[in-house]
């Protein structure tokens, strides 16, 4: 018996493995494909706007990393509910992908608004309620991160993230709200009802863009994700 | 599909991919100083921020800022799929010894008892 369990593939099988791979390639054949589409959009097609001149065009990559952003921490939400309730790893491998995704585009959210805010406000930042709550946003990320890094090991410390992400995911709905619930520099809509015909289409452009490439980085970090839970398994085995 | 494989490990569809996006933002980056994209007549539009810019007559006077920001998100996906890429190359590589190890251990013991 022990001999079948050590030739035995740790987790999945070859067609699991090759399946993901083929989803892989696909999603960076079609992002890249669309991120050419988008640049050519961005920088050649779309007109300059009137009164923020070029930095504007910030616009196009600040409210798609802003979508993914508050995306990202709902499915965080929804990976960690149903491992709580069905106890599989999957998921729990998919909430641990999707968190390390959120920090990098909740980082990148910040760090393009504060480079849009300085031209066109005059500060880099200030405690704007939209501001405050995509701070708060990321700072969800990284103490869900933290509690998988240095909380209590096993399903215990997974449990606790879990939790923190359902209660994480209460702020995103917040975050797009803000804008309607409180005074803030943010113009009262995410995107204008009266935004000129090109910059809309470039901007659905631009989203969907980001939503494939977002797909890609999460398959990507999912496959690492397994990849090092059947690391685990093996040197279980052999120890 | 089956082409990717084929290709030699240096120059993987992944590989390949990256460097052609590479190349598409040194390129834009570069042609933002010279396209026409911002000669364009600008278009009324709405204000997306409430205070207006205080070089509003000149459409190119915030280049840099605008620069910063696509270099820094680039910059940030390139390193972050380098990383992914890289520790799962590593991470394969340890799990290919583990099994050929484990598949050592398996023959020496299935030997020892077939002697026995």
């Amino acid at each position: 018996m022990a001999q079948t369990s050590i030739t035995q593939p740790v987790t999945g099988s070859s067609a699991t493995y090759s399946t993901r791979s083929y989803l892989r390639d696909g999603l960076l054949i079609v992002s890249a494909a669309l991120m050419a589409v988008t640049l050519y959009m961005v920088f050649m097609w779309v007109p300059t706007e009137q009164n923020l001149g070029v930095s504007q065009r910030i616009f196009y990559f600040h409210v798609p990393l802003g979508w993914i952003g508050m995306l990202s921490i709902v499915v965080v939400a929804v990976a960690s509910l149903m491992h709580l309730i069905t106890g599989k790893e999957k998921w729990d491998s998919l909430a641990y992908a999707t968190a390390e995704l959120g920090v990098i585009f909740a980082t990148l959210i910040l760090v393009t608004g504060a480079i849009w805010a300085r031209p066109v406000w005059g500060v880099w930042w200030t405690w704007d309620a939209k501001l405050t709550t995509t701070l708060v946003l990321w700072f969800i990320y990284v103490g869900y991160l933290m509690i998988r890094a240095y909380g209590p090991s096993g399903t215990q410390g997974k449990r606790y993230a879990s939790v923190i992400a359902l209660i994480g995911a209460i702020d995103s709905p917040i975050i797009y709200k803000a804008t309607d619930w409180w005074r803030t520099a943010h113009p009262e809509r995410n995107v204008p009802s009266d935004l000129a015909s090109e910059m809309l289409l470039t901007l659905l452009v631009a989203m969907v863009t980001f939503t494939v490439l977002y797909a890609y980085l999460l398959v990507e970090r999912y496959s690492l994700r397994k990849s090092e839970s059947d690391l685990d398994e093996l040197h279980q085995r052999t120890a | 599909m089956n082409f990717i494989k084929e290709l030699p490990r240096g120059l993987g569809l992944r590989a390949s991919t990256v460097i052609v996006l590479v190349a598409l933002a040194l390129t834009v980056s570069t042609l933002l100083t010279t396209v026409g994209a911002f000669d364009g007549q600008p278009q009324t539009a709405p204000s997306t921020i409430p205070e207006p810019s205080e070089h509003a007559n000149d459409p190119e006077a915030n280049l840099p800022f605008l620069f910063a920001v696509y270099m820094i998100t680039w910059g940030a996906f390139f390193a972050y799929i380098f990383y992914v890429s890289r520790r799962q190359r590593e991470m394969q590589g340890e799990i290919d010894a583990l099994k050929r190890a484990l598949d050592q251990q398996e023959q020496a013991e299935a030997q020892s008892q077939s002697e026995s």
